[in-house]
């Protein structure tokens, strides 16, 4: 099935278009979630929520751009409601939490590596992690970051840098991520 | 690809590791975002199972009561000579809108302490069957609201309202009549009918030669369309009348338009006029003699009731046979699979109807809702490849058939609770014995066998290693065998009547098909609570 069919058959409310289209592309919008959530239950939760609203608001999407695109930033800002409604995100209590947080990082190596990057963004602090998955992967820019999280955007940028470093520490110390290659230089002269 | 990426191209590559990641969401998921897409198709199951349960209900209401529709009979009373020394009362309908109905009840021989019934049937001379009532004889009437009518004793010369009116276990109403005297005075012996409340209450009073019944509260109006009595010395039998919702006139009597009252017949059989009222209304008095029930030997209750659902196991489970003989059975060197599993809360629902074979025991047969089923303990995984291993059932051989699940044995964290269930609809046909019976209770048993079609199911499996769990409701039967056993306590309240016991009930056919070698029974047991008139 196409996706102009699938589109079509949604917006007759067809079920078993609405299947399709779930089937489709739930994989990978339940991996979006699960970047923000706590959990598979609470992604899981946020994923139904927000093919919910991909439904009934099926009808506003243009066509200009993919299709899936436009239902993953559905997905995203309906994960990112649900987090507002459980916690505030400010860099203070961010901070604390940070320098309380104890990391479990014992099952990251036996896990395949997609996995084990999505696990360790998983390990930091909520809002460091939330920043993070916003402006490295889902593409935002720090002042919609801010927007959306009702934070300001130095907030956003100072809580990126301290979400990349403590990843990259993460990533480095289970060998996922590796130290800079060393750039050879030339240098003029007599060889 | 190089395995790992590095630092300094560190956000695209983390972009394109979180891209590549996926998972498989569970089914309830899907569900639950159907229901809120599509909340009219929410529940089908529980929508069928109601619409069944009520239309079983609305059977059962139906029949318990097509035997019950008020009648009259609209016919003349003839008073033949049948060849024995008591003259008897013919009854032949004239109306043919109503059913002719003539009280099918037991009479009891005051001499002989027997019972029998009062009424006979023979062939005339035209080969029609007709039939009499005998004289003399007590008789258990009925009404369309209560099964026999029974009365006080009214005295001569007084006007008494009859109040009682009893139940089929009570003796008949009417005592039998001495052949020899037939005065007015004897009549009073004679216990007269009342109706329940939405009927005529009759008044038997003496007056000289006659017996007018009046209705209560106006007095002796003869002009009121009435019952009646016939006091004619030589009158052989005793009235059999019934009230109804017209009015009801007994036989032996006749109407003299010329004296404008009812008057005593005699019993010369001169009983060949209709008897109507004298009411402004017109309005045709019918002689209703009796209703007929049409069988008594069958009746209907309908039942429900809430299940505890277990299941056991038996069967072994098959490994993939590592031996290149493949020719052989596979091995059976299976370790102990464990389901960790709790009961679960299930319902039962279902129309009966029982067929008197002899007052004690009693055919059972009806349909039957059920829906059971038991939880099963495990937990969240990774998507894992499982594999369940069957057999099969032409050539004996194992096969694997390779599942992506994501649910564990049960034993590790982020538990959940998996369903197996199954909505089943059967037919039981069995039998009802009657053990023990006073005036209020009752205590039954029964059993009944019930094949049964499976028609919404759910499972999941144990998979081959005893690691994960698999969902493949493909295995499951169509098509069930199960027995029921249910003693019970009857007893009568509000014009009901109930019966309550514990109901076990065993599934005898594996809930799987075949070709998966674990064997699966089904094990209900509950409490039932049934009605019926």
């Amino acid at each position: 099935m196409t996706e102009e069919q699938m589109l079509q058959g949604c917006l007759e409310n067809i079920a078993s278009t609405q299947e399709a289209l779930y089937n489709r592309f739930s994989p990978r919008m339940l991996g979006v979630c699960y970047r923000f959530a706590r959990n598979r239950e609470d992604a899981e939760d946020m994923m139904q929520e927000g093919f919910i609203k991909v439904f009934s608001q099926i009808h506003q999407f243009r066509g200009q751009g993919a299709l899936e695109g436009w239902i993953r930033r559905i997905i995203v800002h309906t994960c990112i409601n649900i987090l507002k409604k459980n916690k505030k995100f400010s860099d203070s209590l961010d901070l604390f939490h940070a320098s309380t947080m104890h990391l479990n990082e014992d099952n990251i190596p036996s896990l395949l590596q997609a996995k084990q990057v999505v696990e360790c963004i998983r390990l930091l602090p909520l809002g460091y992690k939330t920043v993070l998955n916003l402006y490295a992967i889902e593409g935002y820019s720090h002042r919609e970051i801010a927007s959306i999280l009702d934070i300001e955007e130095s907030t956003s940028r100072s809580q990126y840098t301290r979400a990349k470093s403590m990843l990259e520490e993460i990533l480095l110390k289970n060998k996922i991520l590796q130290q800079p290659r060393q750039k050879v230089r030339m240098v003029s002269g007599i060889m | 690809m190089e395995e790992n990426f590095y630092l300094d191209d560190f956000e695209l590559t983390l972009q394109e590791q979180a891209n590549q990641f996926k998972m498989v969401p569970n089914k309830k998921v899907w569900h639950g975002i159907y229901n809120d897409l599509h909340p009219g198709r929410r529940w089908p199951s529980v929508m069928v199972s109601l619409v069944l349960i009520s239309s079983i209900v609305f059977i059962g209401y139906i029949n318990s009561h097509s035997d019950k529709a008020p009648t009259t009979l609209t016919a003349q009373a003839t008073l033949k000579n049948a060849g024995n020394s008591t003259p008897q009362l013919q009854v032949k309908p004239l109306a043919t809108t109503t059913p002719s109905a003539i009280q099918n009840s037991q009479t009891t021989d005051d001499k002989a302490g027997k019972t029998s019934t009062g009424i006979t049937s023979r062939e005339n001379d035209n080969n029609a069957t007709e039939e009499f009532i005998t004289p003399g004889k007590s008789f258990s009437l009925l009404t369309p609201q209560q099964p026999v009518i029974s009365a006080n004793h009214i005295e001569s010369g007084t006007s008494q309202e009859i109040v009682n009116v009893g139940n089929s276990q009570e003796k008949p109403a009417l005592e039998k009549s001495n052949s020899e005297s037939h005065s007015a005075q004897n009549l009073n012996n004679h216990e007269s009918f009342a109706s329940s409340k939405n009927d005529e209450i009759l008044v038997i009073t003496e007056e000289e030669n006659e017996k007018v019944a009046v209705r209560p509260g106006g007095s002796r109006d003869k002009n009121l369309p009435a019952l009646l009595v016939s006091a004619n010395e030589s009158y052989p039998g005793s009235e059999i009348f019934k009230t109804a919702h017209q009015i009801t006139v007994p036989a032996f009597v006749n109407f003299d338009t010329e004296m404008n009252k009812f008057i005593v017949i005699d019993s010369k059989l001169n009983l060949d006029k209709i008897l109507s009222s004298t009411s402004e209304q017109s309005q045709t008095t019918t002689a209703a003699l009796a209703v007929r029930k049409k069988n008594d030997k069958i009746s209907w209750s309908y039942y429900a009731g809430a299940l505890i659902n277990t299941v056991s196991f038996s069967g072994v489970a098959l490994k993939e046979n590592t031996n290149s003989n493949l020719s052989a059975l596979p091995q059976v060197t299976q370790k102990d699979m464990k389901v960790i599993r709790n009961a679960a809360l299930g319902f039962e629902a279902g129309l009966q109807m029982n067929y008197a074979f002899t007052p004690r025991l009693q055919f059972t047969t009806g349909a039957r809702l059920t829906r059971s089923g038991y939880n099963i303990v495990s937990n969240l995984v990774h998507p894992t490849l499982a594999t369940l291993t069957l057999r099969n059932t032409s050539t004996g051989e194992a096969y694997s058939r390779n599942f992506v699940t994501h649910y564990g044995d049960g034993t590790g964290l982020s538990t959940v609770s998996l369903h197996n269930y199954s909505y089943q609809a059967s037919v039981p046909v069995g039998l009802q014995y009657m053990m023990w019976k006073n005036d209020k209770l009752q205590l039954n048993l029964a059993a009944s066998v019930e094949p049964s079609m499976v028609f919404q199911a759910d499972a999941y499996l144990l998979s081959a290693d005893g690691k994960n769990y698999v969902n493949v409701p493909d295995l499951l039967r169509k098509w069930n065998l199960s027995s029921s056993f249910t003693p019970s306590i009857s007893f009568r309240s509000h014009k009901l009547k109930w019966s309550i016991g514990p109901d076990l009930r065993y599934q005898w056919l594996s809930t799987y098909q075949k070709n998966y070698t674990i064997k699966e029974h089904l094990i209900d047991y509950g409490i039932r609570i049934g009605i019926s008139k």
